[in-house]
């Protein structure tokens, strides 16, 4: 069963329609990278699969139901949509153990994953007193509080340092590996390339490519996801 | 659709309260204040003069039901300003009971903290009244009926501030409109209807209503609980509309 499905999603702002007619499905334990770039609509299909934004018309679902319908949503999706989500004056461990509770997650869990993402040491100090890839880590920590089968991660390197990166790309593999659904959206192509299986490529909103990253990169003249990329969308094919 | 309000969307909302330390010092602070109220009031009385035990507590609503409207706002349209909202969307994503647990949390806010600084103006009456050796009037059952009264009323402004901040989905916008409808507003109101008696029907003008209910019949006691009730579900109404109807950010 396909985990995310995307059915002819579109969002208008006034005339301007930041996504058109976007479909692509998901399947479980892969890492699919959310390319696109700046405007091109990548953030907003997220915020619309995530029930934060409401879509003109279309579908986002995620394991058959859309977002608002899922009982214990930090149970089925993890979500990472900007590490500038969280009180400033609130502690790490108390951020995590507000969003816990919600989803009936116990306590034990927060220091679950403020160990896997290294903050049990800071999780006691305010949010305000987080570098930017520590803030990042605490919304990654928030994003796996449920386990979830399926993890939604808008430009979750932004911030980290290299060994941050690194480590993001692994725990992305394990995520992978035990069978999860992880969607990556994010504009470090060279990055992303290291991480991620399959791609959809989207530019002005609309579907330019998707399909595995190999595939797509060996089928045309590129070399790179980067490569594929700049000639996706400079030579038109949106 | 959404899914049915539980426990955990109010623990959580208890926690966002808990967690900060803001609601816990304008707690102590109102305690202490309510306190101060009480010592004052004993020792500016004449000498032979009678306290009423009531009057103590009825005397500091007004001032708790301020603070309790200012950590509503700030509780509501902080998640906007903050960015908090998306998280909170995230993890409860039925927009009704984000608004419903929110509704509930400052309710009990708002009730905890009159009830907390009616208490220290008691306890501070009590005791100073004691050392002083001025003479206490407990006061009848419709004095007492008053300060259950305040408690209500400072559950309801709760409330209402809480439903004003998500509309504005700003503290700065909300806390000011709060100041100029609290300070400027209410005085204002019945000189430019010409109309003296409409400061009684204003969200203040009917919370003291409530908590003098001695001084009223009981028609007028039971509209004005109406009307409080009233303005909380207006405001909590359009609060709700859009909510729903617009994205968090």
């Amino acid at each position: 069963m396909a985990t995310i499905m995307i059915d002819r999603i579109t969002k208008r702002y006034g005339p301007m329609r930041a996504v058109d007619d976007l479909s692509f499905t998901l399947e479980a334990g892969s890492i699919t990278g959310f390319v696109g770039a700046n405007g091109a609509g990548k953030s907003t299909t997220l915020r619309m699969l995530l029930g934060l934004t409401q879509p003109t018309s279309g579908t986002a679902r995620i394991d058959g139901r859309r977002y608002a319908e899922l009982p214990h949503p930090a149970r089925v999706v993890g979500a990472l949509i900007d590490p500038d989500v969280f009180h400033p004056r609130r502690r790490g461990r108390d951020a995590l153990r507000v969003l816990a509770a919600a989803n009936g997650i116990p306590d034990r869990r927060v220091e679950e994953v403020l160990e896997l993402v290294d903050l049990t040491a800071a999780a006691d100090r305010r949010v305000n007193g987080y570098s930017m890839g520590m803030r990042q880590r605490l919304a990654l920590a928030a994003a796996l509080l449920g386990d979830p089968p399926t993890v939604v991660l808008d430009e979750p390197a932004n911030g980290l340092d290299p060994m941050g990166v690194r480590w993001l790309r692994t725990l992305l593999r394990d995520l992978a590996d035990q069978g999860r659904t992880v969607l990556v959206s994010s504009h470090q192509l060279a990055e992303l390339a290291q991480t991620v299986d399959d791609v959809v490529v989207i530019d002005h909103g609309r579907l330019v490519a998707s399909g595995p990253m190999r595939d797509l990169v060996s089928q045309g003249a590129a070399t790179s996801l980067e490569e594929l990329f700049l000639d996706l969308i400079q030579n038109g094919h949106s | 659709m959404s899914t049915v309000l539980s426990p955990g969307h109010l623990r959580s909302e208890y926690l966002k309260l808990r967690t900060l330390r803001l609601p816990a010092l304008l707690l102590a602070a109102g305690t202490i204040f309510s306190a101060a109220i009480g010592v004052g009031g004993v020792l500016m009385q004449k000498t032979g003069a009678t306290v009423g035990v009531t009057e103590a507590a009825r005397a500091v609503t007004a001032p708790m039901w301020f603070l309790a409207a200012v950590v509503a706002i700030l509780a509501s349209a902080g998640e906007f300003q903050h960015h908090t909202m998306r998280t909170t969307l995230l993890s409860t994503p039925g927009r009704t009971n984000v608004l419903i647990s929110k509704a509930i949390a400052m309710a009990g806010y708002g009730a905890a903290l009159t009830l907390l600084g009616m208490a220290a103006s008691t306890a501070a009456v009590l005791v100073t009244a004691q050392i002083d050796g001025v003479t206490l009037d407990a006061g009848g059952a419709a004095a007492w009926s008053g300060v259950a009264g305040g408690v209500l009323a400072g559950a309801l402004i709760a409330v209402l501030a809480s439903a004003l901040g998500m509309l504005a989905r700003g503290t700065a916008l909300a806390l000011t409109a709060l100041l100029l409808w609290y300070f400027v507003g209410e005085a204002l109101l019945p000189v430019v209807l010409r109309e003296p008696g409409i400061g009684d029907w204003t969200p203040t003008g009917v919370a003291t209503t409530l908590v003098d209910p001695a001084a009223h019949q009981v028609s007028t006691i039971l509209a004005s609980g109406l009307a409080l009730i009233g303005y909380a579900v207006v405001f909590t109404s359009a609060a709700a509309w859009m909510f729903l109807h617009r994205d968090p950010d």
